[in-house]
């Protein structure tokens, strides 16, 4: 295939790419990484990419493939990360009824790996099933149940933080055992 | 705790009655809140009323976050690793 498409495809998904990548990992500069890295290993490897299948999806896969790679080598430190974005989220109660995009990272991290791409793969990126299960390499129907169970607990998530009836001592304490249980299954 | 460490019927210490109550308030509470982490969980579809609230937020939440970046101009350190990587013309589409 000539350079120039490939070029061109690789131009128009750069935005994409990013925001995948922000959306995965929750940081501009670690996610501006990461679509370099993709980008070299496309590169490299472009010889296995089939004209006229889904560039935007091919990329997608190198990049989360490659972002899941280095968060299994950085298991241990990506643990810890996450129990202190978890005490960020719970304690602040005062925050409670209001969700910004930083309260959105934190609640994402709370997830899953595979609930969370698939949520932002779905979602936020706005691939079909099909696309995602593709790019994440799974069935289509393992894709819906996992948006399912991303949903639910996200808004288990935001639903705790912004529901005053529960006062913000049970939120907490909720949310702190929520939490404590996702991260150990990372 | 354990029934060996209740203190006796009849010698009621102020402190450990309090303490009592207070975990059986939070007993209550935990149990609210599990009964209302399962109904989130398992609630069927989209819910409704604060759960249906709450899908429709985070739908739009999570699209912002996404579409704040991919809306973003890109960055030239970008462009100029494509063309270092191409190693051929300068591109004039990508100029944006």
């Amino acid at each position: 295939m000539s350079s120039d498409q490939v070029k061109q495809g690789f131009v128009k998904a750069i935005p994409n790419l990013r925001a995948f990548a922000v959306s995965l990992c929750g940081n501009l500069e670690r996610a501006d990484d990461l679509v370099q890295e993709t980008m070299l290993k496309a590169f490299k490897n472009i010889d296995s990419f089939e004209e006229g299948t889904n560039l935007k999806a091919w990329l997608f896969t190198i990049l989360r493939n490659t972002y899941f790679s280095d968060r299994r080598r950085l298991k241990r430190e990506v643990e810890d990360a996450d129990g202190i974005h978890a005490a960020r989220v719970a304690v602040h109660p005062e925050q409670h009824g209001h969700m910004d995009m930083c309260e959105l990272q934190d609640a994402l991290k709370l997830l899953q790996d595979d609930q969370r791409e698939a949520l932002i793969l779905v979602c936020a990126a706005g691939m079909s099933y099909e696309e995602a299960a593709e790019i994440s390499g799974c069935a289509v129907g393992t894709i819906k149940s996992r948006v399912n169970r991303a949903r639910a607990k996200l808004s288990v998530i935001m639903g705790i933080t912004s529901a005053e009836e529960f006062g913000p001592d049970a939120a907490t304490e909720a949310i702190l055992s929520q939490s404590s249980g996702q991260v150990r299954s990372f | 705790m354990t029934t060996g460490n209740r203190p006796p019927p009849g010698q009621l210490t102020p402190k450990s009655e309090d303490g009592e109550r207070r975990e059986g308030a939070a007993d209550k509470g935990r149990q609210k809140m599990q009964t209302a982490t399962t109904e989130f969980a398992t609630g069927s579809g989209d819910g409704e009323g604060l759960d249906a609230r709450l899908q429709a937020q985070l739908g739009h939440k999570l699209k912002a976050m996404f579409d704040e970046v991919a809306n973003a101009p890109i960055p030239d350190k970008f462009l100029d690793l494509l063309r270092k990587l191409d190693g051929q013309e300068p591109d004039q589409e990508t100029s944006k």
